[in-house]
């Protein structure tokens, strides 16, 4: 208590302005309040915690959000109390130069503190992960996981011709033709239309394409999209019969209509027919080509294709079982490192893809969560048996082998944890690559509007601020309703230029800003104009100035807005976009503010 | 420096005359004259002495003359130049939709003199005070400050036009630590805040109340707070209204007496502006007073220079109006007044108090109260 006496005694001898904000207390709460926050996100960061919740929202949704509410609000209560006890302006007292300069940034040092709780609190769990996860080891798991993921069939849409580089020397496109209904009809363009009930949309092959595409199979075939229509003809080209499904393959080159168009076409260069006396399948682990955890998508995709790919295809090729169980429990062992729930069998595992030949699965064997897996057996007692004798290497009937079958293919018994390991993961990029300070731009900005709120209350009136929030409530209205009418023409108009609408609406939200400070500034200059009026004014410009030079910047951007083509879009390019950093955003908000700054003094000494 | 040496002799006197109360006032205007710190060490060290127990006078005097016999080696530049501060030339305002008009008003303000600025409620005092504290605008005239050697911004000179309202607003927080930082605004820093701040609370007799706060004090006390704020500012005028009103007859005349002497303080003499009712207290430390009556001016100098033949008295006597009659036969009597209270009697003959006293004890009247109010702007008032 001394110290602080002493700390106080000094600081009203020597820095009032220090005194009165009392701004060291303020940074020193605000200080507590983050070495707690980065201790409370370092201990709350655990084994559990990693795998099941994304560090970036721990904060908010720990209890540690209301304690920081709370504790703000206090803070806040005890230092407002303080703050307005004194008050060097209204006293007529000398000012130093810059006063309400220094004053905001002293109090403003202390909010941003305050409010910013959350950045050491995820420095903390950052921290902790970092402690917890070691990033070599972490990424011989990922492998391990990647490796031993392909063989539990958890997605099935995994699988892609597309894919396979290794069937066509060039860009591999293939169409199915029955898997959805197909309907080519002629509209009244002499175009002929496909309709594809899953895609929900159109595409369309124009009819002389239609006809050369029919005449000689190496012609241009012309397909728009990324899909290519279903239109092949049946008697130029080769059909491949896949799991009892046609399909077209060929490869194809796309070009661009013009050199600055987005409108690309695939000329299809070649067919192909591929079916490898029905060895060839689509839902196949062979098929499988890229990582499912991958921290960076490049550097996993390059080790998946380049070292694990080849293995895994052998291990499938010549049904190495030992190797395929050993993958997966590899990845149970990696999944229990980690604690990540995982219940698994290797040996049913794969003793089922091999009865399934390594392709065509029908659906997911593991299950994403053990929600629902687990009454498995109260729901398919006589499938335990079963399972029991696969699972011990039993002698099985054939009968109850398809009834194996059949029970994997329609509930999962396995599973594990899918989420924990993108939790893991997500926390990995956050923990090792990126910057907690990343967002902090937006709490120096929350700061800001803070710190400009409690200064009005150092130097305003409070019956002037009561009858300037409604004006500018009204004020505002009015400006609304302008713009409501301006802009109706957009509603009921389909040929409206809405960018010339916009730049109108700024101009006007900017002339009435201009108006209501240049009247303050005639009313502070000419002696004759009404204080009453002066006060209302001098508060409303108050909220104004700050964001005055980002209007003005905002109006001159859209003004140079120029309609501009580019691939296949026309787009307005604005000449100041570039100034628009959430960190300039601040610098005008504080050059505005400060700039008012100035006029404080000229108004308070104004005769009534 | 003989200025400042006769005042130290008339503290001595005070001393040795056992008006040790009013010596001691005087003699902390004689350290804070010296602006010296280590005379003010020695000051607050001889106050925590005397408050800290009961003292007898002998032994506060012995203790005051040493501090009396080191202050006479004390070296500081006397101001005696007494300067305009303010030269007001027909200042006139109207204002309540032009149902009310002040002035026009002509006064110039010198460095240590006293205006004192009477006038019954809603005449105009506050407006014309408020107006010199440029805090309400005029709507014609010329209002010249030379408060500054520079010239000024409008917020820089309300600074230095230190004014006290009759409402003071409240403070919070000990009155001490709102007089330190009143006085770390006006450049006093580090130590010289400290010992300067206890200098004017030991002035102004805030001693004991130092760690008080608002809500602890009574109007007097905050007056003297208010006081002692403005002193710590260095003021060169001050503008004051109705710093009277809630005091006690004592407090009133302590105060009074306060503005007076620290209006001619040595080093910092000033203009002092104060608006009261309290006529004949405010006329004893004046040295010029101004009477509004619906906004004009009325100066009692041309009042006196109209009837500088005429005794004016004001009377209240337990006797019958024919014996005051045949009391008064003996004079010329230009008028007798009688408001149910006291009657007011002009009598044609300058300086005749005297005579007319005796006249009024050999008619065996029995006098209850009489003043000489000739020179007094209570005429202006009847």
């Amino acid at each position: 208590m001394k110290f602080i006496q002493k700390m106080n005694q000094f600081l009203i001898e020597n820095y009032p302005l220090i005194w009165h904000t009392k701004s060291i207390q303020l940074v020193v709460a605000g200080l507590f309040l983050w070495a707690i926050s980065f201790f409370t996100g370092y201990f709350l960061t655990n084994h559990m915690v990693i795998i099941s919740s994304d560090l970036s929202y721990l904060y908010s949704s720990s209890y540690f959000v209301s304690f920081h509410v709370i504790y703000g609000l206090i803070v806040l209560c005890f230092w407002a109390i303080s703050f307005y006890k004194n008050n060097a302006f209204k006293a007529f007292y000398p000012l130093q130069r810059f006063y309400f300069v220094r004053l905001f940034l002293l109090l403003f040092v202390g909010f941003t503190l305050l409010i910013s709780a959350v950045v050491p609190f995820n420095a903390g769990a950052k921290l902790k992960y970092r402690a917890l996860v070691e990033p070599t080891k972490f990424s011989r798991d990922m492998q391990q996981l990647n490796l031993g993921y392909v063989f539990l069939v958890h997605n099935t849409d995994r699988y892609s011709l597309f894919l396979r580089e290794d069937l066509a020397p060039e860009p591999l496109g293939y169409m199915r033709f029955d898997r959805y209904k197909q309907e080519w009809s002629k509209a009244s363009d002499g175009n002929y239309y496909y309709y594809n009930p899953e895609l929900m949309h159109q595409k369309y092959i124009p009819t002389e394409l239609r006809s050369l595409a029919k005449s000689v199979d190496v012609q241009p075939y012309k397909a728009l999209g990324t899909m290519l229509p279903d239109y092949v003809p049946a008697d130029t080209v080769d059909q491949s019969r896949i799991d009892n499904k046609i399909y077209q393959f060929f490869s194809y080159e796309t070009k661009y209509e013009t050199a600055d168009s987005c409108s690309s076409n695939r000329f299809i260069k070649r067919f192909y027919k591929l079916n490898q006396d029905g060895k060839l399948h689509l839902n196949a682990i062979e098929n499988v080509r890229y990582p499912m955890f991958a921290t960076f998508s490049n550097q996993s995709q390059r080790f998946f294709t380049q070292q694990q790919l080849p293995r895994i295809q052998a291990w499938v090729r010549e049904n190495r079982k030992d190797s395929i169980q050993n993958a997966i429990r590899r990845f149970q062992e990696v999944c229990a490192e980690y604690g990540i729930q995982a219940n698994l069998n290797a040996k049913l595992i794969s003793n089922y893809l091999e009865r399934k030949a390594y392709h065509s699965f029908p659906q997911s064997i593991v299950s994403e969560q053990a929600n629902g897996v687990r009454d498995f057996e109260a729901r398919f007692p006589e499938l335990v048996e079963v399972l029991r004798k696969y699972n011990t290497n039993q002698p099985v009937a054939a009968a109850d082998s398809s009834l194996f079958i059949e029970a994997m293919q329609s509930q999962p018994y396995y599973y594990f944890d899918d989420y924990g390991v993108h939790h893991l993961i997500e926390n990995y990029r956050l923990a090792y690559h990126r910057n907690v300070f990343e967002f902090f731009i937006g709490f120096l900005i929350a700061a800001f509007a803070i710190t400009a709120f409690f200064i009005l209350f150092e130097f305003t009136n409070i019956v002037s601020l009561l009858i300037a929030i409604p004006v500018t409530g009204v004020v505002s209205i009015l400006v609304g309703l302008l713009l409501i009418i301006i802009n109706l023409n957009r509603v009921y108009s389909e040929n409206y230029n809405s960018h010339m609408y916009e730049t109108i609406s700024m101009g006007i939200v900017f002339a009435v800003m201009t108006l209501v400070l240049g009247l303050t500034i005639v009313g502070l200059y000419n002696k004759r104009f009404n204080k009453k009026v002066l006060n209302v004014l001098f508060n409303m410009s108050y909220f104004i100035a700050p964001a005055y030079l980002l209007s003005l910047v905002a109006l001159i951007n859209l003004a140079s807005g120029k309609n501009v083509y580019a691939y296949c879009n026309s787009e307005y390019v604005y000449a100041l976009e570039f100034l628009f950093t959430p960190t300039l955003v601040l610098i005008y908000l504080l050059i505005g503010l400060f700039s008012f700054f100035y006029f404080i003094k000229k108004w308070k000494a104004r005769e009534e | 420096m003989q200025l400042y040496l006769d005042k130290l002799a008339a503290v001595a006197k005070h001393f040795n005359d056992g008006d040790s109360h009013l010596g001691f006032r005087k003699l902390v205007d004689c350290v804070l004259d010296t602006q010296d710190k280590n005379f003010y060490k020695q000051c607050i060290s001889l106050t925590e002495w005397k408050e800290a127990a009961p003292r007898s006078e002998a032994d506060l005097k012995e203790r005051a003359m040493e501090l009396i016999q080191q202050l006479s080696t004390a070296q500081f530049e006397i101001i005696t130049d007494h300067v305009p501060l303010l030269e007001v030339k027909q200042l006139f305002k109207t204002y309540a939709r032009g149902r009310f008009s002040l002035g026009e008003i002509d006064m110039t303000i010198h460095r240590g003199e006293v205006w004192g600025l009477v006038g019954e409620n809603g005449n105009g005092k506050t407006t014309l005070l408020r107006i010199l504290a440029k805090d309400l605008k005029y709507d014609r005239g010329e209002l010249q400050f030379w408060v500054d050697d520079q010239p000024m911004a409008d917020y820089d000179l309300r600074t230095k036009l230190t004014y006290i309202p009759q409402r003071t607003p409240k403070w919070y927080g000990s009155l001490k630590s709102n007089l330190k930082y009143a006085a770390a605004h006006y450049g006093i820093k580090g130590e010289e805040n400290e010992l300067t701040v206890l200098m004017w609370i030991i002035r102004f007799g805030l001693w004991n109340f130092r760690n008080h706060n608002w809500d602890e004090l009574s109007s007097g006390y905050k007056m003297r707070f208010e006081l002692a704020r403005t002193f710590l500012r260095a003021p060169k005028l001050l503008l004051l209204d109705e710093p009277l009103a809630n005091l006690d007859v004592l407090a009133q005349q302590l105060v009074l007496e306060d503005l007076r002497n620290l209006s001619m303080s040595l080093s910092n003499p000033l203009g002092i502006i104060l608006s009261s009712q309290q006529l004949f207290e405010v006329e004893k430390i004046s040295d010029n007073v101004l009477f509004l009556k619906k906004g004009v001016p009325t100066q009692l100098d041309l009042i006196n220079s109209a009837s500088d033949q005429l005794t004016v008295v004001e009377l209240e006597i337990h006797s019958s109006r024919e014996l005051l009659n045949q009391a008064l036969a003996a004079f010329e009597v230009e008028d007798l007044k009688f408001n149910g209270g006291s009657y007011v009697i002009s009598i044609r003959r300058e300086n005749g108090m005297s005579e007319l006293l005796t006249s009024l004890i050999a008619a065996g009247i029995h006098i209850q109260y009489v003043r000489d109010i000739s020179q007094s702007t209570r005429r202006l008032f009847l």
